[in-house]
């Protein structure tokens, strides 16, 4: 290569490298355009949703964390609005987008709507249909698949502002709530992404709990009340807490929880904790028929008594098995009723034909309320007595 | 550059990234989404048989990439116009991924961040890359690649709590139209695209292993890519047919008691090397394309201005993401078959119509 | 613009180009005219001693010891050297010698090295190399005897480089010694050495190592070759060499090793590797060098292998840490918040409320203090050391944290890297320099930059070879045997083979099992698998 070759060579790799950092400091000097430092940012909890006072659009209301207030806390109530270690703001628009956005007319910081737990419902939104409210929630990125969906009758905003017990913020509090659900069984507690799965299976209805606030000693407080059951995507009824477990005894969700019932033939109660419960539903086609066969197994142990029998002989564990399974039964059956009065499949039988039989779910999908009603339904509960806790016998007899 | 060489296990982990690339944020054949882990066997036979077609090219005239092929086959001026086709093919490939990436980023991290910023440091990695070599890239590769296989084994241990069987059935609901037309899709990208890798194999240091190296590393993507599938709809069901990248709302719906959970970044930057890999190869290979085509000496000169050119091109070829997936859904099989199947094959018959002549040369 | 800088460059080195060129100077006969030209060259040095004396029978001729002082061994000037030149007894009984030069040489002397020499100035080279001088009236040659002597550095542990159990022992200033320590690690014959001087005015005695018979003879070639392409006035340090006879002086990774310990070297040799010495300094560099290498310590050899291969792969997660962890915490802070868990997320929050930086600007702000104390910790004398690092540390990040002007997690980020960094010692000036920039890209484009910015190192160690072999073997190109040594480190009867790259001419380091035959025994009685 010639000198002349040479330098050339380097004046072009100079000119090359010239606009090269052009491009870098172009690049890093107009401004990070997506960062959010943690100071700007409010970190929402908790959302509700809910209609304008005048009918139109979608008022939303956050509770942001005020993260200072958590260190040093003045109470999670009382002590006036500057003490509580969160704020709740309410903003409105035509869309649930536009009035996340028109937040900013009130918050001096971007709302960060990742880290929120919650995200609780009016009733009368809920009847009008869920689709187009939770759409945003769905498609936005910010927001996480894995909200909690709650129904309430009153505003939002009265959950948010009740106590929140032994939590600072009860946003936090409801979804540690719903994660111990197993302690009762009565509440079925709903992610946004298994209310989606579910509501693209046509025939299956949804189910979504109910919280409401009550009076405790001058202070709010949050109370959780049965189920309400949404047919396509809109509110039709409730179930109460026992219907909710007869729902939860047919999906096999019931991990936990106790059940208390007369002893037969004697006088008091005793109460069974349930360890684990399995079920299994076959769903059969005959002539345009739907047959449904629901087993369940359930195994617990005797946690309380109130008579002073003893109770931990072969004999009335068999007795007590059968009244249990009797009352499971019950409680599957009021559930069904419920579900038959609302002509909603929450059960999911019309998914299981849909994965087992399809083409017959291909048939009779169409009318799926009518056969989920005419459906025969078919219960057997096996119950099973493991346990007696540390004591056999009453102290005294 | 012509000093190069790969060893063929480099190809086979060549093939993995090309082929996983950037199908696994945006795959193909998205109508029978539920049933796509199975279908995807189908299309991995059909890719097999559109790769074997181009191997047993390369078989033919050993030594050769495809451009040099078409010269012989065709004589020089119809030669360079396949060609001339075939490097398009390469640029949109190249496109393609890029604007799949681009668009995941700007939809889940950077809302509001100018494409410019996204690319420039692209444009960077990607002309360094290809300028140090294709020895560079396979070396670059291997990790990676180990990288992605570890982690889709790991996902198959962070879902167990939220898989559901219940979500894969039913198995066979789709009419067997829509079954075959899916697998075409899928057939076609990402699997046929693998015939860009005629233009790399006269660098491999084994040839006689080529034709091995290739396969293994389809049939290992299409597992992998099949597993992942299977994974996302045991854990979204039929709720993946909605989303625009299904596996990225798969991993962010992992979830271990609650500590072991927002871990859908790592899956991302995962995929995103995986991308890199590919459009560095889509670049890579529209060099030494251009470089043989107008029998220019130098390559890495042209990496520079045909990086810059993808770039520019990508936001012209696919402006919006609706497009897009209507052009994966509708178009691209044609498009994929003229390409991998029918371009190929019609150099195949030609080369044996040449038959006799091809031998001397070949030898 | 930038081709008038470039041309000034150009210019600049040029005229720094001046040939020095010294015609050949013969000694003359002539003794006063010899010693006139000594203190020619020298200089009035008052370290340059001439100590005159008679040689030869009576009367015997003038002649003159000359040496410089401080350079020399006085016992062996004194007892060795002058005193059989002065006994009358030696010089015979009225012998005629004209040769008194090779008489003095054969019979007087009891010097063990010596060296005749015609040349003035390989005569001013060997004085400064600590020689003693004889010159004697009417012969024009010198005799060059080797009486070094000079105070040195006791043999000790480098500080930089200790371990818990092991050898203690490290290289010295002086190459005679450190190639001494090297023969008693290695006692075959195979171990070979060349030496050679390089910088015109430093005159720096080079050594290269290697074990005959393992080496790749064209890898020794290479470094014969590139070490004498070498053309500068001074050699001060290994590292000197380093930049000079590198494969890729810009990068920021080191294609040479550094150690001043005589076990690896040893073991470096053994793999098939060559060593450079350098006279003047204990620091010893090894080729070709691999990034693995950095995280391998003669330590992982004395203990279990189990506890070695944990001990690694903390070492491989501190470094990842020590890069990483700043831009990380950055990228996360600033970009994905969404990453963060919630209560993590809001304990952050509260931590930096009030701060007036942005994340990114803290983390590189309080990085920069950190390493201001470092330095000022190692230049400062012993009794102020201790002190400011107390100062530093407390003082200083307590009161900014409590200050509020930076967060308390941003210093716990920048402790925990200050503490990783220097787990791997090998790769200190790399690991900094990327930790910056992955930090600055990861306050710039997130995650996103992070990984661009990791990829870029990554096609760029790719890229990278030490003298021909692939930088990142046996990670990529992935070489199965080879790992047992990286990713674990193998039990000692486990490492049968050399690495393949490096040691393939004799790639079996030990047969299979354990016993070893007789037959097997090579003619000097080594094992032939060595």
């Amino acid at each position: 290569m010639t000198k002349a070759n040479d330098a050339g060579h380097r004046r072009l790799w100079w000119k090359k490298s010239l606009w090269l950092l052009l491009l870098f400091i172009m690049v890093f000097t107009s401004g990070c355009w997506d960062r959010r430092e943690l100071e700007n940012i409010a970190v929402v909890l908790g959302m509700g949703l809910n209609h304008t006072p005048g009918g139109e659009g979608y008022e939303v209301s956050f509770q942001i964390v005020r993260a200072a207030q958590i260190k040093s806390p003045g109470g999670s109530s009382g002590g006036g609005e500057k003490m509580r270690p969160f704020w709740i703001l309410r903003s409105s628009g035509p869309t649930v987008f536009e009035a996340i956005r028109n937040a900013t007319f009130q918050s001096s910081r971007r709302l960060f709507l990742s880290h929120s737990q919650v995200l609780v419902i009016n009733e009368a939104v809920a009847r009008e249909g869920l689709t187009p409210a939770l759409d945003f929630f769905i498609r936005a990125h910010e927001p996480r698949l894995s909200l909690w969906l709650l129904l309430t009758a009153e505003d939002p905003v009265q959950i948010f502002d009740a106590s929140a017990g032994l939590e600072m913020v009860s946003s936090q509090a409801i979804s540690d709530l719903l994660q111990q659900y197993h302690l009762t069984s009565k509440i079925r507690p709903v992610r946004l992404a298994e209310y989606v799965r579910l509501i693209m299976a046509k025939t299956t209805a949804n189910t979504l709990p109910v919280i409401r606030t009550i009076e405790n000693a001058g202070k709010k407080e949050f109370y959780f009340e049965g189920t309400g059951v949404i047919k396509g995507d809109k509110l039709v009824g409730f179930l109460d807490p026992i219907e909710t477990r007869g729902l939860l005894w047919v999906l096999g969700e019931v991990q936990g929880g106790v059940i208390t019932f007369d002893v037969p033939g004697k006088k008091g109660k005793a109460t069974l904790e349930i360890f684990t419960s399995s079920s299994t539903v076959t769903v059969q086609v005959k002539a345009d028929k739907i047959h449904v066969k629901i087993e369940v197994q359930v195994r617990s142990g005797l946690g309380n008594q109130t008579t002073y029998t003893d109770l931990s002989t072969p004999d009335q564990f068999k007795k007590l098995e059968t009244r249990q399974a009797e009352v499971i039964k019950g409680e599957i059956e009021a559930a069904l009723a419920k579900a038959r009065e609302y002509g909603a499949d929450i059960f999911g039988f019309g998914q299981q034909l849909y994965g087992h039989d399809n083409r017959a779910w291909q048939r009779l999908a169409a009318d799926w309320e009518r056969h989920f009603r005419e459906a025969t339904v078919e219960i057997k509960v096996k119950a099973v007595l493991v346990e007696l806790g540390l004591t056999t016998r009453p102290v005294l007899d | 550059m012509d000093k190069e060489r790969i060893s063929p296990r480099q190809l086979t982990f060549l093939v993995i990234s090309f082929t996983i690339g950037s199908w696994i944020v945006l795959p193909s054949g998205i109508e029978a989404w539920q049933n796509l882990w199975l279908i995807m066997f189908l299309s991995l036979g059909q890719g097999l048989g559109f790769a074997y077609l181009a191997l047993l090219l390369f078989r033919r005239h050993p030594g050769k990439t495809l451009f040099e092929i078409h010269e012989i086959v065709y004589g020089p001026l119809f030669g360079k116009l396949f060609s001339l086709l075939f490097l398009w093919f390469f640029l949109q490939t190249g496109a393609g991924a890029l604007a799949v990436f681009v668009t995941l980023l700007k939809t889940t991290v950077f809302t509001a961040t100018p494409d410019l910023a996204l690319l420039i440091p692209w444009v960077i990695i990607v002309v360094y890359g290809c300028r140090r070599g294709i020895e560079v890239i396979a070396r670059s590769n291997e990790p990676l690649v180990l990288a992605t296989i570890g982690l889709i084994i790991a996902s198959v241990f962070l879902v167990l709590n939220i898989f559901e069987r219940e979500n894969l059935l039913p198995l066979f609901n789709l009419p067997l139209s829509a079954v075959l037309w899916n697998s075409l899709g899928i057939a076609v990208f990402p699997f046929g695209q693998n015939v860009l890798f005629l233009m790399l194999l006269p660098k491999v240091n084994q040839p006689q292993k080529v034709m091995g190296a290739v396969f293994r590393g389809m049939v290992l993507a299409g597992l992998l890519l099949s597993l992942l599938q299977f994974l996302a709809v045991g854990v979204l069901g039929k709720v993946g047919e909605l989303f625009v990248f299904p596996t990225y709302e798969f991993y962010r719906m992992i979830n271990i008691g609650e500590v072991l959970t927002r871990l859908e970044l790592i899956p991302l930057l995962n995929f995103l090397t995986m991308g890199f890999i590919k459009i560095m190869l889509c670049v890579y290979t529209m060099a030494v394309g251009t470089a043989q085509l107008f029998n220019l000496r130098a390559v890495q000169p042209l990496v520079f201005p045909l990086g810059i050119l993808v770039l520019l091109l990508t936001r012209q070829i696919y402006p919006s993401i609706s497009l897009h997936l209507q052009y994966i859904r509708d178009a691209q099989p044609y498009f994929g078959l003229f390409f991998c199947l029918l371009l190929p094959l019609l150099t195949l018959g030609m080369s044996f119509l040449r038959g006799g002549l091809q031998r001397e040369m070949a030898s | 613009m930038f081709e008038m800088l470039w041309r000034k460059l150009r210019l600049a080195h040029q005229r720094k180009k001046t040939p020095v060129s010294r015609s050949r100077r013969d000694l003359s006969p002539n003794l006063e005219a010899n010693l006139t030209a000594f203190q020619e060259e020298l200089g009035a040095s008052p370290d340059l001693i001439i100590r005159r004396l008679t040689l030869g029978p009576r009367p015997g001729s003038a002649g003159a010891l000359i040496y410089i002082d401080g350079l020399i061994d006085k016992q062996v000037v004194n007892q060795d050297v002058l005193l059989p030149l002065l006994n009358e007894g030696n010089w015979g009984k009225g012998q005629d010698v004209t040769d008194l030069l090779g008489y003095v040489a054969q019979s007087i002397l009891a010097v063990g090295e010596m060296q005749t020499e015609t040349e003035l100035r390989q005569v001013v080279q060997g004085l400064l190399a600590g020689d003693t001088i004889l010159l004697v009236d009417g012969q024009a040659a010198a005799l060059l005897l080797s009486t070094k002597g000079w105070d040195k550095r006791a043999i000790q542990e480098p500080e930089a480089e200790q371990i818990i159990q092991g050898p203690h022992e490290g290289f010295t200033e002086n190459l005679r010694t450190n190639t001494a320590l090297l023969r008693r690690k290695i006692a075959t014959a195979g171990l070979h050495f060349e030496e050679m001087k390089l910088g015109q005015r430093t005159q720096t005695a080079i050594a290269i190592a290697y074990l005959k018979g393992v080496v790749n003879e064209k890898l020794v070639e290479e470094v014969r070759l590139r070490l004498k392409r070498i053309n500068i006035d001074y050699i001060l340090d290994a590292n000197y060499l380093q930049e000079f006879i590198s494969d890729a002086p810009f990068s920021l990774f080191p294609t040479l090793t550094f150690t001043e310990r005589p076990d690896v070297v040893a073991a470096k040799l053994l793999e098939g590797r060559v060593a450079i010495f350098v006279d003047g300094t204990p620091v010893v560099n090894t080729v070709p060098a691999l990034l693995v290498e950095n995280f391998q310590s003669p330590d992982d050899y004395n203990f279990p292998y189990y506890y070695a291969t944990m001990i690694r792969w903390f070492r491989y997660l501190s470094f990842s840490l020590a890069v990483l962890a700043p831009a990380l915490f950055v990228a996360l802070g600033s970009y994905h918040q969404e990453l963060i868990p919630t209560p993590l997320m809001i304990t952050l929050k509260t931590a930096t409320e009030g701060t007036p930086f942005p994340l990114a600007i803290e983390v590189v702000m309080m990085g920069l203090v950190f390493e201001i104390l470092r330095e000022a910790g190692v230049r400062l004398a012993r009794p102020f050391g201790q002190t400011i690092s107390i100062v530093g540390a407390l003082v200083i990040g307590e009161a900014a944290v409590t200050a509020g002007l930076v967060g308390a997690p941003t210093i716990i980020v920048i402790a925990l890297t200050a503490i990783t960094t220097f787990v791997v010692p090998g790769l200190l000036g790399p690991g900094i320099f990327l930790r910056l920039i992955y930090t600055i890209l990861g306050g710039v484009l997130g995650a996103y930059g992070i990984l661009t910015g990791m990829l870029f190192t990554l096609l760029h160690l790719a890229s990278l070879r030490s003298f021909g072999v692939p930088y990142l073997a046996p990670l990529a190109p992935v070489i199965p045997a080879d790992l047992k040594d990286v990713l674990v480190r193998a039990p000692i009867w486990a490492l049968r083979t050399r690495p393949r790259l490096i040691g393939w001419p004799r790639p079996q380091r030990q047969p299979f099992g354990f016993a070893v035959d007789e037959e097997e025994k090579g003619e000097d009685g080594h094992d032939e698998g060595k």
